[in-house]
């Protein structure tokens, strides 16, 4: 049974919605992280139904929305990358009180994934990590955001702007406008300097992480990282689940659920923390 | 104030999200229904946003979840204009009729508007419907129209069959849950055009209903982007006569660069403010102040 | 196939849904008509650089390269796509 309410973190008023798990519990509780932007509306089914799987298995989950979405105050832009972090570790918290949590996991999606990373590296109550295809390389990243900005512009004719001007846009203007907000050039700077592979030095619990199939075979960037994280201490297993990214609109509206990614972390964490015999 | 909340409907459990304006107590309740499988929240949060400047405006507001979407329960919906149950809304105009309201305001946009519509065509209880994008035949990209047609439905059947003659297709069916379960999505779709919609008929059953709508004491707010071309076009062609936008009980708003979603920040502001506007004059009872946006 | 055709069909398709049973002009203005959101022209985007082998650079994100069917093969044949 769902549970929502709203909580205050350094003095925003967030919101989440617990789940207790079905008994017999593992004493394990899951907290949800959420992609950036629209990614968030377009996923949250994945992770809702993801949730209830984890409930069904004995763990009991926190979703939560960051500053600027959801049902949390503000407004797309209104706060930055380390905010989101800081919002996780404040998840885990509430997880752990309002759920009488023996041990906190972090799953995060897409950015949601780079923030469960960032954030188990500062709290080493952390008990684990499940990053589903995390942003690894920032300025990679960025450029998709850019690329989604011209095929909107593209398409309303809104101008001609090159990727080259909207960064200037962001520099002279302190921010661009962006799926229904604002990307900041605080929040542009934070994203783009992102290197998840040297940004885990710290985390030494056991973490999956997990991408889907490339056509390419192409899987370096997810070694690399489960390389950093085995260099650190942590035990790291990398997935390959699913044939198609679920964070697109046509992948909301046809209703594919990525079941095979959920049949692999439910393994993985059924592996980790069982449930009680 | 807002409130998180679950309550029955039509048999089911549904999520809302209850507004209260800051005087406590309002007349009139804006009930928002969900853009297709989009959560309580909307399209770029706009159900959010929306929302709390209409309580700040003296409104009473609830978001809903329908069954499948966001928190409620219930299987995902279908990709179609019309996968959401007009009955289901029945438990919402119940809740905010028990929390003080005494008119009722259906909102949607998109696949929202037309369950707007049609829920209040089944409940005498609502008074007033906003209209945001509502496709009244073809579907936007990516959703399938009720109303394909039975040469589309033939053409995407000629189409699968020289797929399928390929090996590759079937390695990939084999090999892969999500192409699996795409395929039956698509063969239902089709199969339901083909089934349901006679070639002879010539009037899709939402342009009747709408029109039902448009012909009842009924307020009605109607707004398009003028960007957002084909839905706006057929509003125009099959319903524009009808809605007479003279009366003060009807209007019908263009809003400048908007899209289908309103996604442009001044789209999204000005479909806000003049949807505001219009209902304070007609529910001036049910507002205590205007709200001047930041 | 032509390079227009395999474009033509996806957009018929894929986008448009089969909704307009007419046949679509290799002229016919996708911008200025709105046919493509900004969506569509990602996943076009997406299609294209599968289905052709190439890759569609940010600069060429422009409306005169996707203003129609024929204006985006041309683009398609400039990247060295072929059908």
């Amino acid at each position: 049974m769902s549970d929502p309410f709203f909580f205050e973190h350094d003095g925003t008023r967030l919101f989440g919605v617990t789940a207790a798990a079905e008994a017999p519990a593992t004493g394990t509780v899951v907290v949800l992280c959420h992609p950036y932007a629209e990614e968030k509306q377009l996923t949250d089914r994945v992770l809702v139904r993801f949730a209830r799987h984890l409930a069904a298995a004995g763990y009991g989950t926190l979703r939560f929305d960051c500053l600027g979405y959801g049902e949390s105050a503000g407004h797309l832009g209104d706060g930055r990358l380390d905010t989101q972090v800081s919002e996780a570790l404040a998840a885990v918290a509430v997880a752990r009180e309002r759920l009488a949590a023996a041990r906190v996991v972090l799953l995060g999606l897409r950015l949601g994934g780079t923030v469960a990373a960032l954030a188990a590296e500062r709290d080493s109550g952390v008990a684990g990590l499940v990053l589903w295809s995390p942003v690894l390389a920032g300025r990679t990243y960025v450029r998709e955001l850019l690329r989604k900005k011209l095929a909107a512009q593209l398409a309303l004719q809104d101008g001609t702007s090159t990727r080259e001007e909207l960064i200037e846009i962001i520099r002279r203007e302190g921010r661009l406008e962006f799926e229904g907000g604002f990307l900041t050039a605080p929040m542009f700077d934070d994203l783009s300097a992102i290197d998840l592979s040297r940004q885990v030095t710290r985390f030494a619990g056991p973490v999956q992480v997990a991408t889907i199939r490339q056509r390419s075979e192409n899987y370096g960037p997810s070694e690399m990282l489960a390389t950093a994280y085995r260099t650190a201490g942590a035990t790291c297993d990398v997935a390959i689940a699913g044939d198609r990214e679920y964070w697109d609109v046509k992948s909301m509206f046809d209703g594919v659920f990525p079941e095979e990614l959920f049949a692999a972390s439910l393994e993985w964490m059924r592996g980790h923390w069982p449930r009680a015999s | 104030m807002e409130r998180p909340l679950f309550f029955p409907s039509n048999g089911h459990r549904l999520f809302g999200i209850l507004h209260r304006p800051e005087t406590g107590r309002s007349s009139t309740a804006i009930v928002f229904l969900n853009a297709g499988p989009q959560n309580h929240t909307g399209p770029q949060r706009i159900y959010v946003e929306a929302a709390r400047r209409f309580t700040a405006g003296g409104f009473t507001c609830l978001r809903v979840d329908l069954p499948g979407v966001g928190e409620s329960e219930g299987p995902f919906p279908e990709n179609n204009l019309d996968c959401h149950d007009p009955a289901n809304v029945r438990g919402a105009v119940d809740l905010v009729l028990a929390e003080g309201a005494e008119t009722v305001v259906l909102l949607g946009l998109c696949v929202g508007a037309r369950v707007a519509a049609r829920a209040a065509l089944l409940d005498p209880r609502v008074q007033t419907v906003v209209s945001w994008s509502a496709p009244i035949i073809s579907g936007a990209p990516d959703i399938i129209a009720e109303a394909i047609s039975h040469a589309a439905a033939r053409g995407q059947i000629r189409h699968w069959s020289k797929r399928l003659l390929q090996p590759s297709r079937w390695m990939r069916y084999a090999t892969s849950h999500e192409a699996r379960a795409e395929a039956v999505v698509k063969v239902r779709h089709v199969a339901a055009a083909l089934l349901q919609r006679s070639p002879d008929q010539t009037v899709p059953r939402f342009v009747t209903e709408m029109g039902k709508l448009l012909g009842s004491s009924r307020g009605v707010f109607v707004a398009y982007g003028e960007r957002d071309i084909g839905p706006r076009a057929e509003f125009e062609d099959h319903l524009g006569s009808l809605l007479h936008p003279e009366r003060p009980d009807r209007h019908l708003l263009l809003v400048p660069g908007g899209d289908h979603t309103y996604a442009a920040l001044a789209a999204r502001d000005r479909v806000i403010e003049e949807t505001l506007a219009w209902l304070s004059r007609r529910h001036p009872g049910g507002s205590t102040s205007s709200y001047t946006a930041a | 196939m032509s390079v227009e055709e395999v474009i033509r069909t996806y957009i018929t398709r894929e986008i448009m849904q089969g909704r307009d049973d007419r046949s679509l002009a290799l002229d016919y203005p996708l911008i200025d008509e709105h046919v493509l959101d900004s969506m569509d022209i990602q996943r076009l985007v997406a299609f294209l650089e599968t289905q052709f082998g190439i890759r569609i650079t940010d600069d060429f994100l422009l409306p005169d390269n996707f203003a129609s069917v024929r204006a985006i093969a041309r683009m398609v044949t400039e990247l060295g796509g072929t059908a």
